[in-house]
């Protein structure tokens, strides 16, 4: 039979146990909520970076990089020639699409339309013979830009084709950290 | 019995009990907000995902249909173009099945040069028109609806680097009714690189900033109408708006924004008969010669400062022989919302054979800012004229306000309503009230 003293120490004893599963439980089980939200993160980053958009040229351009006033510069017409006066042709996915409306908020604080306008005014004043090209999809971005020398272009990064050159954008490449064009 | 009087009654079984079940709640609590959380982001990522999906397979498949309408075309004016395209065949076929061809193995800028592109000759016409009504209170004059310009805007590819621009204009004379027809500008143009582009035919001339951002279409412009100071030859205008000849035009630093601009053309005539642009024949052997600077700074974006110089001797039958001399200055700045330029021009003409000096002065400044579709606006304008010159002296004082409302009403229509005051010297001052619809088409 057992000692009352034995009896009384019981609770605190039953206690501590309890209290030490508990703990034990409650730490298993924010260590598992931890993990899933990693998972979860890691999955989203996954997400972010294949929506990242790439700048692709010709796979025959010498040119590696370009600086975003660069870029700026080309995306309203100021620049047309690449270094060896072959003409850029400049071409972008269609109106209404989310990559064409994140490359000219980011790029240039425009929508759609006042990219359209400004285009328009350019070709008005003689400045432009034509707008640039408005491609429907990804398959059509990468065989334009595949057989036209001077192209330039923009496809999202889980469209990219082997036969693509991806230009850095101020020195970063896309899936770098601190690539700024998504 | 004693053990389970102890379990029932012992404080600290009691609160280890509470305790424990406190813990337990508290523990299932936080994992049902953490994985409500998560779960909710997941399911607005894949209804956002959803949602993008199905949008865009619908503007694909829109897209793809009015395209195989166009390839159709471009494949029948592919044929008829014939022998000139088969010598580009094989590097776009190689191209098209991931083969680089030969010629741009090596990383060097010649490879691209190379693969020159043959471009059939592709027309584009765009359409700019205006109607309107006005009144005013100048004796004789009547309230009037009015027709403006009809510009059919014409532009054509010949090849990469060679493109040709008409416009041309078919308008109503003010005082006879008639309608003219003439091509306002026609130019061929050929794009060399990014520091020379020239221009070949009848332009703009590049005297200021005006006079090249805003050519025939009331569209394009804020107002209902241009500057006094940069009115058309035909309409009153005192600057050579229009000339014949050659215009370069370039960048000479794109880090900078600096630009250039040279021309070298007819001039004009100021003959009171036939036509004030020199379309055809020089009436000396004299040339008119324009020199422009610009710039375009990056650390502001939308603003462009410069200045020019015109030179031009003008030997108009009927007219004083006068050496022209225009020295223009502008400071713009423009974004999606905001404008507000500003130019400043003094002309100045030296009759032959004397020492007379005449400077005309110009200047007019206009703001305006959007709210929505509404764009309200503001002008002031200036010119002066003296008694003295030999060619305008019948312009004399000419200045006042404008001010008007331009509304959207999308992206290819807009309506214009203006009030404005012209004031000159020795006659009584105008008001003018103007309705304007403008559109592409």
């Amino acid at each position: 039979m057992p000692s009352i003293s034995w009896a009384r120490n019981f609770p605190s004893r039953f206690e501590g146990t309890i209290l030490t599963t508990t703990k034990k439980v409650r730490g298993f089980i924010a260590c598992a909520i931890a993990l899933l939200g990693l998972l979860e993160r890691s999955q989203a980053a996954t997400a972010d970076v294949s929506h990242e958009i790439a700048v692709v040229v010709n796979g025959g351009n010498p040119v590696d990089g370009l600086s975003a006033p660069e870029l700026r510069r080309i995306l309203l017409g100021e620049r047309r020639f690449w270094r060896g006066n072959v003409q850029i042709k400049l071409a972008l996915p269609h109106a209404g699409s989310p990559e064409r409306d994140r490359v000219l908020a980011t790029l240039l604080g425009m929508n759609t339309s006042e990219f359209a306008r400004h285009w328009r005014d350019k070709v008005f004043r003689g400045e432009a013979p034509d707008e640039p090209l408005s491609l429907p999809s990804a398959g059509s971005i990468s065989r334009y830009t595949s057989e036209t020398p001077g192209a330039l272009t923009f496809i999202e990064r889980k469209n990219l084709g082997r036969e693509l050159k991806v230009l850095k954008l101020d020195g970063k490449a896309p899936g770098e950290p601190g690539y700024f064009l998504k | 019995m004693d053990f389970m009087r102890l379990g029932t009654n012992n404080k600290g079984t009691i609160s280890l009990f509470k305790r424990t079940k406190r813990a337990g709640f508290r523990c299932r609590l936080l994992v049902v907000i953490i994985l409500g959380i998560l779960l909710t982001d997941r399911a607005a990522g894949q209804q956002s995902d959803q949602t993008i999906d199905a949008e865009t397979v619908k503007a694909l498949l829109q897209r793809v249909q009015s395209l195989e309408a166009e390839v159709s075309a471009l494949k029948a004016q592919a044929h008829d173009a014939g022998a000139t395209t088969p010598a580009a065949a094989p590097e776009t076929t190689a191209a098209t099945h991931g083969e680089k061809p030969s010629v741009v193995d090596e990383p060097d800028s010649h490879s691209m040069a190379g693969m020159a592109e043959t471009v059939a000759p592709r027309l584009r016409l765009r359409g700019y028109g205006d109607v309107g009504w006005n009144v005013n209170d100048r004796k004789g004059d009547t309230n009037s609806f009015a027709l403006g310009q009809l510009n059919l805007f014409l532009t054509s590819q010949l090849t990469n680097k060679v493109s040709f621009l008409a416009e041309t204009i078919i308008e109503a004379d003010k005082g006879t009714n008639e309608f003219g027809i003439e091509p306002e500008r026609l130019m061929l143009v050929y794009n060399a690189s990014d520091w020379l582009n020239l221009s070949f035919g009848r332009y703009h001339t590049g005297i200021g900033y005006y006079n090249t951002a805003y050519h025939h279409s009331a569209l394009m412009q804020t107002t209902l109408g241009r500057p006094f100071l940069f009115a058309f030859e035909d309409q009153g205008g005192i600057l050579p708006v229009h000339n014949v000849g050659v215009s370069a035009s370039g960048t000479i630093s794109s880090k900078y924004g600096f630009h250039y601009i040279a021309e070298i053309g007819n001039g004009r005539s100021v003959r009171k008969d036939g036509s004030l642009v020199q379309n055809v024949t020089d009436e000396n052997n004299g040339k008119a010669f324009n020199l422009a600077f610009f710039m375009r700074p990056s650390w502001l974006g939308g603003s462009q400062f410069g200045f020019s110089a015109y030179h031009d001797h003008l030997t108009s039958p009927g007219a004083t022989k006068t050496k022209e001399n225009i020295f223009s200055a502008h400071f713009v700045y423009q974004n999606t919302r905001f404008e507000f330029l500003n130019e400043a021009v003094l002309m100045r003409h030296s009759p032959d054979n004397s020492n007379l000096t005449v400077n005309i002065p110009g200047f007019y400044s206009q703001i305006s800012r959007r709210w929505g579709n509404y764009r309200p606006y503001f002008r002031y304008e200036y010119v002066k004229v003296p008694s003295r010159d030999p060619l305008f002296a019948d312009v004399g004082l000419l200045h006042g306000p404008r001010i008007g409302l331009r509304y959207d009403l999308n992206e290819f229509s807009a309506f214009k309503l203006e009030y404005n005051r012209s004031m000159r010297q020795g006659l009584n001052a105008v008001n003018f009230l103007g309705t304007q619809l403008s559109f592409a088409f």
